[in-house]
């Protein structure tokens, strides 16, 4: 097809990438199908004519989701809204881990260090640290 | 020149009308609106997808699937109307003759001076 027929339909396919990718899909399909079937009775037709007959981009996308907002949209955005939300409980119980790692580090660093001051002779209330590092 | 044709309950009626004599695809209901109405009338597309669609999760009609071209970006879906379609064709078509009769009452009852 004709690349200012593709821009037409890129253009209602972006728009509709809010109802399930499925669906848009499967519309797309059948309104290249059923342009094509209109290109056929009318080989010199032009984009405004495509537009004419089938309605601009923004007028299909507009039909298209005022009446398909049905409970499948809805559902689609509900799922939409569960993944982020899961998404984002996920980060932060991976920052929280994250957080006891790095604080547990700092805590096994630091005995660390007292126990290399001890084995220095600084301190001497732990007699065993030196044995035991 | 034809009046496109806006109002859902009306291209629903025309569509379960049409899909009783055959199965059709979107593009030929479009094209015999126009034609049955000597051109008065003239259906969208992207009016006409959304009501078949919603027609087909309501179960007024069924669809099947036929790809067209190589590269199967194409389909035509052709519709069937259901016993329940034929049903919901009997109602709408019931309503709207009822909106009609109406329409009419007024206009009758309306004197040319209250119109003016």
């Amino acid at each position: 097809m004709r690349k200012d027929f593709e821009k037409y339909f890129r253009e209602i396919d972006k728009h509709l990438s809010l109802i399930p990718k499925r669906d848009h899909k499967t519309f797309i399909k059948e309104l290249r199908g059923n342009v094509a079937d209109y290109l056929e009775e009318n080989p010199t037709a032009c984009l405004d004519d495509i537009e004419l007959v089938f309605g601009t981009p923004a007028q299909v996308v507009d039909e298209f989701l005022v009446d398909v907002k049905s409970q499948r949209f809805l559902d689609s955005l509900n799922r939409k809204n569960i993944i982020r939300i899961m998404a984002v409980t996920i980060a932060l119980i991976a920052t929280v881990l994250a957080a006891i790692f790095v604080v547990d580090t700092i805590n096994f660093n630091h005995g660390y260090g007292m126990n290399s001051n001890a084995q220095a002779g600084h301190s001497a209330t732990d007699p065993n640290a030196i044995e035991t590092y | 020149m034809s009046s496109t044709i806006y109002d859902k309950n009306i291209i629903e009626m025309l569509v379960l009308f049409l899909l009783c004599k055959e199965d059709l695809y979107a593009y030929n209901i479009m094209k015999l609106i126009q034609s049955m109405s000597h051109d008065i009338l003239s259906v969208q597309g992207g009016s006409l997808y959304p009501i078949l669609y919603k027609l087909t999760e309501k179960g007024y009609i069924t669809d099947r699937v036929e790809v067209i071209g190589k590269r199967q970006r194409m389909t035509r879906v052709y519709y069937h109307i259901t016993e329940s379609g034929k049903n919901h064709l009997q109602e709408l078509i019931d309503n709207n003759n009822r909106i009609q009769l109406g329409i009419r009452n007024v206009f009758e009852n309306a004197s040319v001076e209250e119109i003016q």
